[in-house]
């Protein structure tokens, strides 16, 4: 492995694992995260991903693989000798110190001095917007203050990776999307790689660079937020980020783009996302909602490969958009999202019942062989 | 209209009345049970004792002895003195046994609890005289010595003197300190010390800044309810100290049972509960008294 210092990577991560029992709960797996890097390790509860954060921590050692740090194997290093720090979900704030001797305890764990401990105290409060809180204590705060603090504490060391286990989690709904935003922001400020994990999809969107999906102890996919929405590798992670139809079929024709047969009277056109695939295998297609148009039986359609004939079951308003729900008898129903770009008091939604055109594009389908 | 169907009517005319009442049989139990004696305690100690017990003549015999009787300063010191030792020894010793408890064990914890209380099942008395076989004259430690050679002659230093009123002060009190720390213990979230670890805090400095000050309450409070139990104890001196580790409650005891001077008895107990309030009083300005007692 490269010295310390000079690999391009603040944390590297080599065939990790760690089982409990029976359990395996983190199964081999493998990362890189470069410097200054906002990185979200996403999944559902139960995936490993907590684990893997303790594992970089210290918390918990791996019964195989290994974690670098800037290079440096680290082995068997106790949590307070690594230069990592741990922003907690239940913000874990020492209740008998003020605001002011919690953010400065790492400080004073490394016997700094006094002035200097005070003024980085208070460069950090000014980040985290608590100047003045400094001899408060935290049950006297509120939840998103409390875990301002914890961020602070943690950001004030300057670890070469922040590791944040779903601090929002506590948090109420307003509160929280406020703090997503105050995060990117610090991350700026700060500059430090922060490696992020949530099971929140949206959250994950919002605020990553790139994004780990773990599943079962594996990563399914690392990839920019993009990639993973727009190109995700696995039906999984199709499933998991945003919404989407699955449709189970069969391909009946094959060549750049695949045909497949989804029900009696269904053939969508789509794009393989890994392999080529031959007739005759079983696969799932996914498309996105948004993805989907809506048009008038009588009219014709060109340039939009996939153009099925439906019926309106449902209409929900959901204020931003209109969700449909359409039967085109490919097995499940089509659900669409329409941007609500209507102004009152006009309100020409579709009624349930009405016959319509559903169309989508060839490089919308996104088509994965079944495992 | 009968007199109860009135007193129900009246009452339910005044309903802020309905928490008095219901608060009745508390206070008039405590009213009973302690107020009244105490009070009764404070009035005999301005009367006089006589052959015939007490007689209500008012002077203040008993507190010109209490400032002038060397005995009795003598025998107070002794006895915050013994008090303290075996509230500092009680500490040292349950600390690490809580700590082990709350920390270090998670299956076993409920029976080692139970364990640290099973001796109590026995009475207080007999398990004082169970020290006899051990400290005495043929008891087990003088075999031991003898055995391994180290004292040709049984020592006969162990029983009937001020230490072995401080072993047996020690043995019976423990698990009145055991417990508090241990509560005070089991309520550090694990996550506080992963967080002090995080920050960079090794295990013994993650102990002095996070897991001792946060038990303090615990710690405190159990300093509290020994020392309490100790300054007064009268059964363990009795059977364990001999003539030289006799303490105030031995002589308080005496004025009841032996000397038949009650006045006497009641002022030596004031003046020791007098003492009693003031440390009371010095911890509770650390934690709330409260808080330790009932657990939060």
């Amino acid at each position: 492995m490269n010295s310390a210092g000079r690999s391009p990577y603040d944390l590297e991560i080599r065939g990790l694992a760690k089982t409990y029992g029976a359990i395996r709960a983190v199964d081999g797996i493998s990362l890189e995260v470069e410097r200054g890097e906002f990185l979200s390790i996403l999944g559902p509860s139960g995936c490993g991903k907590t684990t893997t954060l303790r594992m970089i921590a210290g918390f918990e050692q791996p019964d195989a693989g290994e974690i670098y740090l800037q290079g440096t194997q680290m082995g068997t290093t106790p949590p307070y000798e690594r230069n990592v720090n741990t922003v907690f979900q239940s913000y874990a704030l020492f209740p008998h110190m003020t605001v002011f001797d919690n953010i400065a305890f790492g400080l004073r764990m490394k016997r700094l001095a006094r002035e200097q401990i005070a003024r980085r105290v208070k460069r950090m409060l000014t980040i985290v917007e608590l100047a003045g809180y400094e001899q408060r204590l935290p049950h006297q705060l509120s939840g998103g203050e409390q875990q301002r603090v914890g961020l602070a504490r943690a950001l004030v060391k300057e670890p070469t990776v922040l590791l944040l286990d779903e601090p929002l989690g506590a948090l109420d709904l307003k509160v929280r999307k406020r703090m997503q935003y105050e995060l990117k922001r610090i991350h700026r400020e700060v500059g430090i790689t922060f490696i992020y994990v949530t099971h929140d999809q949206e959250e994950a969107l919002v605020m990553s660079d790139r994004i780990a999906v773990m599943n079962q102890g594996r990563i399914e996919q690392v990839d920019t937020t993009f990639d993973i929405y727009e190109r995700p590798q696995s039906l999984f992670v199709a499933d998991f980020i945003g919404e989407s139809n699955t449709f189970a079929g069969e391909v009946v024709a094959t060549g750049e783009d695949v045909s497949v047969r989804c029900g009696e009277r269904v053939v969508l056109r789509g794009r393989p996302v890994s392999a080529a695939l031959p007739v005759g295998v079983q696969v799932d297609v996914v498309v996105r909602p948004e993805k989907i148009g809506m048009g008038r039986p009588e009219t014709s359609h060109a340039g939009e490969e996939n153009c099925l004939r439906g019926w309106v079951r449902e209409v929900v308003f959901q204020g931003t958009s209109v969700k449909y729900v359409l039967d085109i008898g490919a097995g499940n129903p089509l659900i669409v999202h329409q941007q609500n770009s209507l102004s009152y008091p006009q309100a020409e939604f579709l009624k349930p019942g009405e016959e319509v055109l559903a169309l989508w594009r060839l490089e919308s389908t996104l088509v994965f062989p079944r495992r | 209209m009968s007199h109860s169907r009135r007193l129900f009517r009246w009452v339910g005319a005044h309903p802020g009345l309905g928490i008095w009442l219901n608060l009745l049989p508390g206070v008039a139990s405590l009213v009973v049970f302690v107020f009244a004696p105490l009070v009764l305690m404070v009035f005999v100690t301005f009367w006089r004792s006589s052959v015939d017990g007490m007689e209500p003549i008012w002077n203040l015999d008993n507190y010109r002895k209490v400032a002038s009787d060397p005995m009795f300063a003598g025998l107070l010191l002794k006895s915050l003195r013994i008090a303290v030792t075996v509230t500092v020894v009680i500490l040292m010793l349950a600390y690490p046994l809580a700590y082990i408890i709350a920390r270090k064990t998670s299956r076993y914890k409920h029976l080692l609890l139970l364990l640290v209380f099973i001796p109590y099942w026995i009475s207080y008395v007999i398990r004082t005289y169970a020290w006899y076989p051990i400290l005495g004259k043929e008891g087990a430690i003088n075999y031991v010595l003898g055995a391994l050679r180290i004292s040709a002659q049984p020592v006969e230093l162990f029983l009937f003197n001020e230490f072995s009123v401080h072993v047996g002060l020690v043995s019976v009190f423990m698990p009145f300190a055991v417990v508090p720390i241990y509560l005070s213990l089991e309520r550090i979230s694990p996550t506080l010390l992963e967080a002090a670890a995080d920050l960079g805090a090794r295990p013994a400095r993650s102990f002095l800044h996070v897991v001792l000050p946060l038990s303090l309450p615990g710690l405190l409070g159990g300093a509290l309810m020994v020392f309490i139990l100790t300054v007064g104890a009268y059964v363990t001196p009795q059977l364990l100290g001999g003539p030289s580790g006799i303490m105030l409650g031995n002589i308080i005891a005496d004025q009841f049972g032996g000397t038949f001077n009650w006045t006497w008895g009641g002022t030596l107990s004031l003046m020791l509960m007098m003492v009693t309030l003031v440390v009371i009083w010095l911890v509770s300005r650390r934690v709330r008294v409260g808080q330790v007692f009932l657990g939060d």
